[in-house]
């Protein structure tokens, strides 16, 4: 059973570390209303705007990527409805007299605009409502695949779900999310973002700790990666977040996930410094070990004794770093 | 503000993909973090834009890779950049992320400029081709180590590089390498294109 040294650990490594920083933070919710207001007054179709994605749910993980902006257009006599790929153009022909935007590009389902001054991206997502029934129609332009259409979506259901788990959770989903993407992000990616949340949001019941939230992942994660298996959307459960899942993309995550497992299964058997040396090798450098200390760290550093390991240094076994060059004959 | 030209000139890589193959070597597989950067990505990144953009080198002859930095600081995003061939050129390793300039530490160039050894020190004291990518983003990750250690009260743990005006370090002859003939801007361009080298790489 894990202690508290090792959920105070994974505190630490969330709050500090896998948290998207303040400033990120900051400048999006400075910019994106800013945005959202200058597509209100140019089209003025618009009937209303709303955040959606991993940003509204509070799920990414070390930076800020993108932000999901919703706009859901009054479509009367049909403009929009008509082509997908015509509205995804009309919507990057407005962004060009933004002076917060740098350019626009059309993707499959939104408008990426890069903006001048930041890093991150904001997805504009137009969206119209459906004659009948709940839901929202999304774009869709596939040229290649001979696609033009408005799928129906419940992107806001998405939020919801979230949401009403972390309640259910007493508020350790979203971390443990967050923390699930730092990981995927460190082995390049196995999983699309979105299908780590949800199996994530398919293995948590009820609230738990960090280490045991991480190990339900992995045990969901192996089972839900088996040939012919496919994992609902927890915003709209009638469709599959996998769908579109490769066979060799399913296999390689199949791959990582179980021996990834492996190592969980170790960890959490373990206690004291190993079992934070073992959440160290899982986690990455970031995570708070006697390996990845800063006074440790430091001393290696002098010794001469610190190594490279993943993306990150630690005072343990690893790739050797160029020495340091002597200033002196 | 028209989108971005989709379509760019082959780089002097297309040319040399020896070259690339002693840069990238293993270095993409064992370090999970590295990828190459594209030039929409370069100028969809603010920073990197500026950074192109002040240079004035034809952007699609810069060859740039990302790759991220855990520590205790959080993950921060490094890039490195190759203004025409490495064997001939010092690449810019930047940190687009965390504090800037002086509040990072001296050992910066600029705002986001890593100064990782004294410029004009001879090859042997420095990062080289062969070493490959991870070994250059190794080195980087040391130096944000470094900084962290120094902006949380400690002092600079290696020895440092020295600023200001000083005398290079002397040749180590045990490690000293041969020197290449650089061409001239006459001569053909090293990066293979058949242009003269003023009008390719050394423009």
């Amino acid at each position: 059973m894990p202690s508290n040294e090792i959920q105070a650990a994974f505190q630490e490594f969330e709050r500090e570390r896998v948290r998207v920083p303040n400033a990120e933070i900051e400048a999006a919710k400075s910019v994106h209303p800013v945005v959202t207001g200058f597509y209100e007054q140019e089209l003025k179709a618009i009937e209303r705007a709303k955040l959606v994605g991993s940003f509204a749910r509070k799920t990414q993980a070390a930076h800020l990527k993108d932000i999901d902006e919703l706009i859901v257009i009054d479509d009367p006599d049909g403009w929009w409805r008509a082509s997908a790929g015509r509205a995804l153009s009309r919507v990057a022909e407005v962004a060009v007299r933004c002076p917060l935007i740098h350019d626009a590009e059309p993707r499959v389902r939104a408008v990426r605009l890069r903006l001048r001054d930041h890093p991150f991206f904001i997805d504009i997502v137009p969206a119209i409502k459906p004659a009948n029934g709940s839901g929202l129609l999304l774009a869709r332009r596939q040229p290649d695949e001979g696609l033009d259409d408005w799928t129906l979506e419940n992107p806001e259901g998405q939020l919801l779900a979230a949401t009403t788990k972390n309640l259910t959770c007493a508020g350790g989903y979203v971390p443990a999310v967050r923390i699930i993407k730092f990981w995927n992000q460190s082995v390049n990616k196995p999983l699309h973002s979105y299908h780590a949340e949800a199996i994530m949001w398919h293995a948590l019941a009820g609230p738990t700790d960090y280490a045991n939230a991480v190990l339900a992942f992995f045990q969901v994660a192996v089972k839900a990666l088996a040939p012919g298996q496919h994992v609902p959307d927890p915003g709209n459960p009638s469709k599959c977040v996998d769908d579109r899942l490769e066979n060799q993309e399913r296999a390689h995550a199949l791959q990582v996930v179980s021996d990834t497992l492996a190592q969980v299964q170790r960890a959490v058997a373990l206690e004291g410094d190993q079992a934070l040396e073992a959440w160290a090798n899982i986690m990455g450098p970031a995570f708070p070990a006697p390996s990845t200390n800063p006074n440790h760290l430091r001393d290696a550093l002098v010794a001469g004794n610190v190594a490279a390991t993943g993306a990150g240094m630690r005072a343990s076994a690893g790739r050797p770093i160029i020495q340091p060059r002597s200033w002196r004959p | 503000m028209a989108p971005v030209a989709q379509s760019i000139a082959a780089g002097w890589w297309d040319y040399r993909p020896d070259v690339l193959r002693r840069l990238e070597g293993d270095s993409l597989t064992i370090d999970h973090s590295i990828a190459r950067l594209s030039p929409l990505d370069l100028l969809g990144q603010p920073d990197l834009r500026a950074t192109v953009e002040r240079s004035r080198f034809p952007i699609e002859h810069i060859l740039a890779y990302v790759a991220a930095s855990d520590g205790p600081y959080g993950r921060y995003r490094l890039a490195a950049l190759f203004f025409g061939p490495p064997s001939l050129n010092e690449p810019m390793v930047v940190c687009l992320d965390g504090p800037r300039g002086r509040a990072a530490s001296e050992h910066r160039n600029g705002s986001i400029a890593l100064c990782l050894y004294y410029p004009t020190d001879p090859p042997e004291r420095r990062w080289t081709l062969d070493q490959g990518l991870a070994r250059l983003f190794d080195l980087a990750r040391q130096h944000l180590l470094c900084e962290y250690l120094v902006q949380i009260g400690q002092t600079w743990p290696i020895e440092e590089a020295p600023h200001g005006a000083t005398q290079p370090a002397p040749r180590d002859p045990a490690r000293a390498l041969a020197q290449p003939r650089h061409p001239g801007r006459n001569d053909r361009c090293p990066c293979g294109s058949g242009r003269k080298a003023k009008r390719c790489c050394f423009r």
